[in-house]
């Protein structure tokens, strides 16, 4: 079940005025746990099984950690909890990858080698890696482990963060869980203005970018280098008001019920060099990767090459999170390098670069790598990179519809700097708010793409 | 306070609405009323009525007389000596509202074969989800009433052509209700609805709330790289049955880009060629127009619209008339049968 579906509206219909009908906590939670399994079941019910093994494992291992008293013994209960949810990870994502890049080395040794017969189950990536962060704190000893299964049940399979994101920690939500929200009619306002404003986001600016990204993609050595670079531009637009989109309707539909979930982005397209990117794009992530893993490997604490390494490290990992191909280890790599060299050269008082030549350069970095984490196949990211270095001639095309779109997205981002960020929150009693809401509802209605999209991050 | 901001919501969606309705012409296509030709003897769209496209194409078309897109106001009672008069029948694809109806293929046909010294009227009939059963209803009843010297057939799907014949058309009688709720509501509050409780391909939306996995069952469409399979003999037995005048079919399929890239001989030429074979050795003209079509696109002149953004499923745009009138006008010219020239 998408967002973006009217099954998902009227289910939501029925669970916001079920939990807000009832005062008792374990029959709230127990509600939403069920609204939760039943929205995980209507995309495949057979995978519900890993959500409840990801919660029995790392519900009892945090118990076992917070009991032992040795440190070994919490390291070994800890690894407990990262091999089973990595290995389920791995094996229903990265398996078939590695056996197919490793086949060709396997082969000329003489073992033969068979791939799975498995599909990826939607956002494992991200309730795995949710279970991760609470035992690991947990072992850090920040968090102490919840006593009520039926809370951390929850937690793991909250239908709005379930199948993609935003990551939220076990100490964000867990103590939210631990009691029953006031009303808030104000709350529950800004929740439905969020969720809409997402809803705008993804069908009415992502979907038409995509329209044009999913052909021109497909065979970008027809295309004249104008298209291509029309093509990637359009891909960075709906990458970003894709995600975001999504983000918002999720954290809007969670406020609506009376949870707050982290942001998950800041115009990231407004960053004026990559660690600004990454503060902005997927924070909660970007978060997570710096908290469990970058600081895990240690971080910048040692000398500068460790740390480039453990730069790169995260970054390529990162990438490889996205998906099981070698064009998302590139796209984390060039993000990596990226990072490593401006690193490198902080705080350089002989080169002093004005702000628009950082924001410049970032982006120009970042749409190249779009370009990559776009590409099905490595050919087909050389052949559009050729396209649009090259510019050899083929078919031109420039679609209004998305040159609007991407007009809209430029003044968006610069709206946003200015005053006008205030009004584009839509406040309640702000004369334009409802005018604004009816044409933005009219408008889904009316001008969104015929047929159903699924949201791109929910592949990963 | 709560009453103030209750008011400015009810006002604010008032306003709102109001704003919808006044761009929505801009962007929302129209509906309206139908009714029946006494000469066709099928639903068609309303003499002088605007007909607004907002799709692929931009365009508004000016119903003529006997339902027809861009068509002329009155009838010419009977053709004079010079002139050669066609009927063009086909589906949505023929009937052009997605463009001017200055460029639409009728008139493009008729001024192309002014411009090579031939006096052309074309009559505009075909209307948007018709086939051969459709065609071969009408043709007869239009025949004698317009004075039809060429019946010219523009399909883009070979399914179109292939029958089986029933001699019903699809569309007897004026669907239910349609009329009276063209005339009462405004497009785009018919469009809102139409969204929600339709697909896009227009069959009644069902809502799913069992669990999955679901295994996705696509509607059979007639896909462009497999060919079709009819008795291409009884087509055009019944299409000489309907008339005795001159028939020319032009084939005009839509253009994916894997033709562009280049392709081998797929079941659709198969098909063609099965479906030429027997049209010709009837009497019947056929004219291929999937090579000018493709020739056009590499030469980034794209013959098709793109509907929603996409490649393939546009209906013709000017380009592609252009160059269909084209084609059609050089096979007037090249045959010899009762084609008249303009007098010096």
């Amino acid at each position: 079940m998408q967002f973006s579906q009217i099954e998902f509206l009227i289910f939501f219909a029925f669970v916001f005025v079920a939990v807000w009908s009832t005062r008792k906590l374990a029959f709230r939670n127990g509600l939403l746990l069920v609204a939760s399994y039943y929205f995980y079941a209507y995309w495949d019910y057979r995978f519900c099984g890993l959500l409840l093994l990801s919660t029995f494992v790392d519900f009892s291992v945090a118990k076992k950690i917070d009991a032992a008293e040795q440190r070994a013994t919490r390291l070994r209960w800890l690894w407990v909890s990262v091999s089973v949810n990595l290995g389920v990870l791995g094996t229903f994502k990265y398996f078939n990858f590695f056996i197919d890049s490793l086949s060709p080395l396997l082969e000329s040794v003489g073992w033969g080698t068979q791939t799975l017969s498995v599909i990826l189950p939607v956002g494992i990536s991200f309730y795995t890696f949710q279970t991760l962060s609470y035992t690991i704190d947990v072992y850090r000893g920040k968090l102490q482990p919840t006593e009520k299964l039926l809370n951390f049940a929850l937690y793991v399979a909250f239908f709005p963060q379930l199948v993609a994101g935003p990551i939220v920690r076990a100490r964000e939500l867990l103590p939210q869980l631990a009691s029953v929200p006031c009303w808030s009619t104000r709350r529950c306002y800004g929740g439905f203005q969020l969720f809409l404003i997402g809803a705008v986001k993804k069908l009415l600016m992502a979907d038409r970018l995509g329209e044009m990204v999913d052909v021109v993609f497909a065979g970008p050595e027809t295309y004249a280098g104008t298209t291509v670079w029309l093509a990637a531009f359009a891909y960075a637009g709906q990458i970003y008001y894709d995600f975001s989109g999504y983000t918002d309707m999720a954290i809007g539909a969670a406020k609506m019920l009376g949870y707050r979930f982290p942001k998950n982005f800041r115009h990231p397209y407004l960053a004026t060099s990559f660690a600004d990117f990454w503060h902005r794009w997927h924070m909660t992530l970007s978060r997570w990767l710096r908290d469990y893993l970058y600081i895990s490997l240690g971080g910048n604490r040692g000398p500068r090459w460790i740390t480039y390494r453990n730069l790169m490290l995260t970054m390529v990992l990162g990438g490889l999170w996205h998906g099981a191909a070698w064009t998302f280890v590139l796209w984390g790599a060039i993000h990596g390098f990226a990072l490593c060299v401006e690193r490198a050269l902080r705080g350089r008082a002989s080169l002093i670069i004005p702000s628009v030549a950082k924001w410049w350069i970032t982006m120009t970095v970042v749409l190249f790598a779009w370009v990559i984490f776009r590409s099905p196949d490595i050919v087909t990211c050389q052949s559009t990179l050729y396209q649009m270095i090259g510019l050899p001639p083929g078919i031109h095309w420039h679609p209004p519809l998305v040159l609007g779109v991407l007009t809209c997205m430029v003044f968006e981002h610069l709206a946003w700097r200015t005053q006008l960020r205030r009004a584009m929150r839509l406040r309640a009693d702000a004369w334009y708010s409802p005018i604004v809401t009816v044409v933005l509802v009219w408008s889904l209605v009316l001008y969104s793409p015929l047929g159903f999209k699924p949201f791109v991050y929910f592949q990963f | 306070m709560k009453k103030r901001l209750f008011c400015n919501w009810v006002l604010g969606v008032l306003v709102g609405t109001f704003l919808i309705a006044i761009t929505s012409p801009l962007f929302v296509r129209s509906y309206s009323a139908l009714q029946i030709d006494p000469v066709r003897n099928v639903p068609v769209h309303l003499r002088g009525e605007h007909y607004r496209w907002r799709s692929e194409g931009y365009a508004t078309t000016r119903i003529g007389v006997m339902g027809m897109p861009g068509g002329p106001m009155i009838i010419p009672e009977t053709s004079s000596e010079n002139e050669m008069r066609v009927a063009l029948w086909g589906d949505s694809q023929a009937e052009g509202v997605c463009v001017a109806d200055s460029n639409k293929l009728h008139r493009q046909l008729e001024r192309m074969a002014q411009q090579a010294g031939l006096r052309l009227t074309v009559f505009p009939m075909a209307r948007s989800g018709d086939d051969l059963n459709d065609w071969l209803y009408q043709i007869p009843r239009v025949d004698s009433k317009l004075d039809i010297d060429v019946q010219l057939l523009l399909i883009a799907e070979l399914s179109d052509l292939a029958g089986p014949v029933s001699g019903k058309p699809s569309d007897l009688d004026l669907p239910a209700n349609r009329n009276s709720i063209a005339k009462s509501y405004p497009a785009f509050l018919i469009e809102a609805i139409r969204r929600i409780v339709r697909h896009p391909d227009d069959t009644p939306r069902s809502l799913r709330f069992g669990l999955g996995p679901v295994t996705s069952i696509m509607p059979p469409t007639e896909s462009i790289r497999v060919g079709v399979k009819s008795d291409w003999k009884s087509v055009a037995k019944s299409i000489e049955a309907a008339t005795n005048k001159q028939v020319i079919i032009v084939y005009a399929p839509n253009i994916p880009v894997g033709f562009l890239v280049g392709e081998g001989k797929t079941e659709v030429d198969h098909s063609v060629l099965a479906l030429k074979n027997e049209l010709t050795a009837s009497g019947i003209g056929f004219i291929d127009a999937r090579g000018p079509l493709r020739r056009s696109a590499a030469a980034n002149r794209w013959p098709h619209g793109f509907h929603n953004g996409q490649f393939g499923v546009g209906h013709l745009n000017a380009v592609g008339y252009e160059v269909i009138a084209k084609n059609v006008v050089q096979l007037f010219e090249q045959s010899d049968n009762r084609v008249a020239r303009i007098a010096d």
